[in-house]
């Protein structure tokens, strides 16, 4: 699991002297860069070894429209790419103009790691754009395959029986790690820059807001409001992560997690699953290794998952994607 | 020029100054701040003796791989120290001029607190904590008979490392410059 509880500032000052606060920042850069879409349809493709997001907005009447690919590696390391695209017949351009990636490097001590990076880039590459019913297909050098539309792809999503639990708990997973991977410094030791806490805007909608109480006392607060990255599926909630400077200490907490769909009949979106995930997590050095994850959905059970669930991000069990 | 037995047993004295700090990363990134700045230069010992040069620094102004950034836009407080402490050598000019040249090790840090505007509008914290080489040279001119004396100086310096982002420093340079106003102390 994941829960890249922060850390910290293990010891900033301590027997070896300064801590390491990871790689320079950039003067005159800017916490959160995202511009909220509304909600935009959204492609999911999973494989065991990674899940491929991708969000594709509205032209809204200019030739260009945003879109983010967001991948998520088994080992939940995690990358972002954020551009624009345009179509030009069967064919479409993406071309990314930022990339935020999240090394997992949970074997480094907390004062080692990296943390959450993004870098301005300027890449771009056209796919053949196919897309028949429920399936988006872009083929190219080399092709990034099929995508299922999102709210279909968890029409499905249900959790009656633990192993379907740790599924959806995977699936919620997603939204948390992809907006863990926009907070700069996330999971290392740059984190302490939240002493002054920040607000970071969802991809679609909400917000994610990040503090931390203080250099010695290194507890952070990660609040959702409202937050989708991917269509339909919105957090709300607190996570809370007190530690000591070793990034020895717990994670508990809630968050209410809600997937809903649009309705056939154009009428309000209808939910497919609802319910919390618990924290009751053990950290060592800034890193998950004991605990439970308590998930429940509404009118369902409450399953307590071993934090060991979230540690493998393969959630092709419950979310099945065309080839 | 020639050598000659120090006028004072300490020198110190105090100025404005301008700093300017070059940070190159591994990533392939060049940070350059520069501002204002208070320098306190002591000199110790005779012919040889110790020489320390202390400044402290308030970044206004700056270059993100060129790109000229203002930091009262970005920050809502930002200040360095600087420090080089060096073996120096001094040699006079009679009747009145005296020049302190020192090589030592060198210290600088640097920490500006982002700011946060609005809900969710805000900036990265910037920070470094370099140390290397440096060199510091220091013109006095004594007033009349003593032991006032104005001056001028300057330091330079290469950093090799960084406490706080110690696998990222590529190089790092460091130049102050400034007047100096002070005493001699027998």
């Amino acid at each position: 699991m994941r829960i890249r509880t922060l850390l910290l500032a293990a010891g900033l000052v301590g027997a070896g002297g300064l801590a390491c606060l990871g790689p320079y920042q950039i003067i005159g850069q800017a916490l959160d860069t995202t511009i909220s879409l509304g909600d935009q349809p959204t492609w999911i493709q999973t494989t065991p070894e990674k899940t491929t997001l991708i969000v594709f907005a509205a032209a809204d009447g200019g030739f260009t429209a945003p879109f983010t690919l967001t991948t998520v590696a088994r080992d939940q390391s995690s990358m972002i790419l954020t551009g624009t695209y345009f179509f030009n017949g069967n064919e479409v351009t993406l071309t990314a103009n930022q990339k935020y990636v999240w090394q997992q490097q949970y074997s480094l001590p907390v004062t080692q790691r990296t943390g959450t990076q993004r870098f301005d880039i300027d890449a771009g590459a056209t796919y053949g754009y196919v897309r028949d019913g429920g399936v988006l297909t872009l083929t190219g050098d080399p092709p990034l395959g099929s995508f299922a539309y999102f709210p279909e792809a968890l029409a499905g999503l249900k959790a009656t029986t633990e192993p379907e639990a740790e599924c959806v708990l995977r699936v919620f997973q997603l939204s948390v790690i992809s907006s863990e991977t926009r907070i700069l410094g996330f999971n290392g030791p740059a984190i302490i820059q939240y002493t002054t806490p920040a607000t970071f805007n969802g991809t679609l909608s909400g917000t994610l807001n990040i503090g931390v109480d203080s250099l010695l006392s290194p507890n952070v607060t990660i609040t959702y409001q409202n937050f989708a990255d991917f269509s339909g599926f919105v957090l709300n909630g607190t996570q809370y992560t007190p530690t000591n400077l070793n990034g020895d200490g717990a994670t508990i907490r809630a968050v209410d997690f809600r997937m809903t769909a649009a309705a056939a009949d154009g009428g309000a979106p209808v939910t497919i699953i609802s319910g919390q995930v618990g924290y009751d997590l053990v950290l060592s050095s800034g890193t998950p290794s004991g605990g439970t994850y308590n998930l429940s959905t509404d009118g369902g059970p409450t399953f307590p998952l071993s934090y060991q669930v979230a540690t493998v991000m393969d959630v092709t069990p419950c979310v099945p994607t065309p080839r | 020029m020639a050598a000659a037995p120090a006028r004072g047993e300490a020198q110190h004295t105090l100025g404005p100054s301008y700093q300017v700090m070059i940070i190159d990363t591994k990533q392939g990134n060049t940070s350059t701040l520069q501002g204002p700045a208070l320098s306190y230069v002591a000199t110790l010992g005779g012919v040889w003796g110790f020489q320390g040069t202390f400044t402290a620094y308030f970044p206004v102004t700056a270059y993100q791989n060129g790109t000229h950034l203002t930091v009262g836009d970005f920050y809502t407080s930002a200040w360095g120290i600087d420090a080089v402490f060096a073996a120096s050598r001094r040699v006079c000019f009679p009747p009145a001029l005296q020049l302190d040249l020192g090589f030592g090790p060198h210290l600088d840090g640097v920490a500006m607190k982002g700011k946060r505007i609005g809900n969710n509008n805000g900036y990265a914290d910037f920070n470094s904590f370099t140390m290397g080489l440096g060199v510091s040279a220091v013109l006095r001119w004594r007033v009349g008979s003593g032991p006032v004396s104005l001056g001028a100086f300057s330091t330079g310096a290469v950093d090799f490392l960084d406490l706080l982002h110690g696998g990222d420093l590529s190089v790092g340079y460091a130049v102050s410059v400034g007047a100096l106003v002070g005493v001699d102390l027998q």
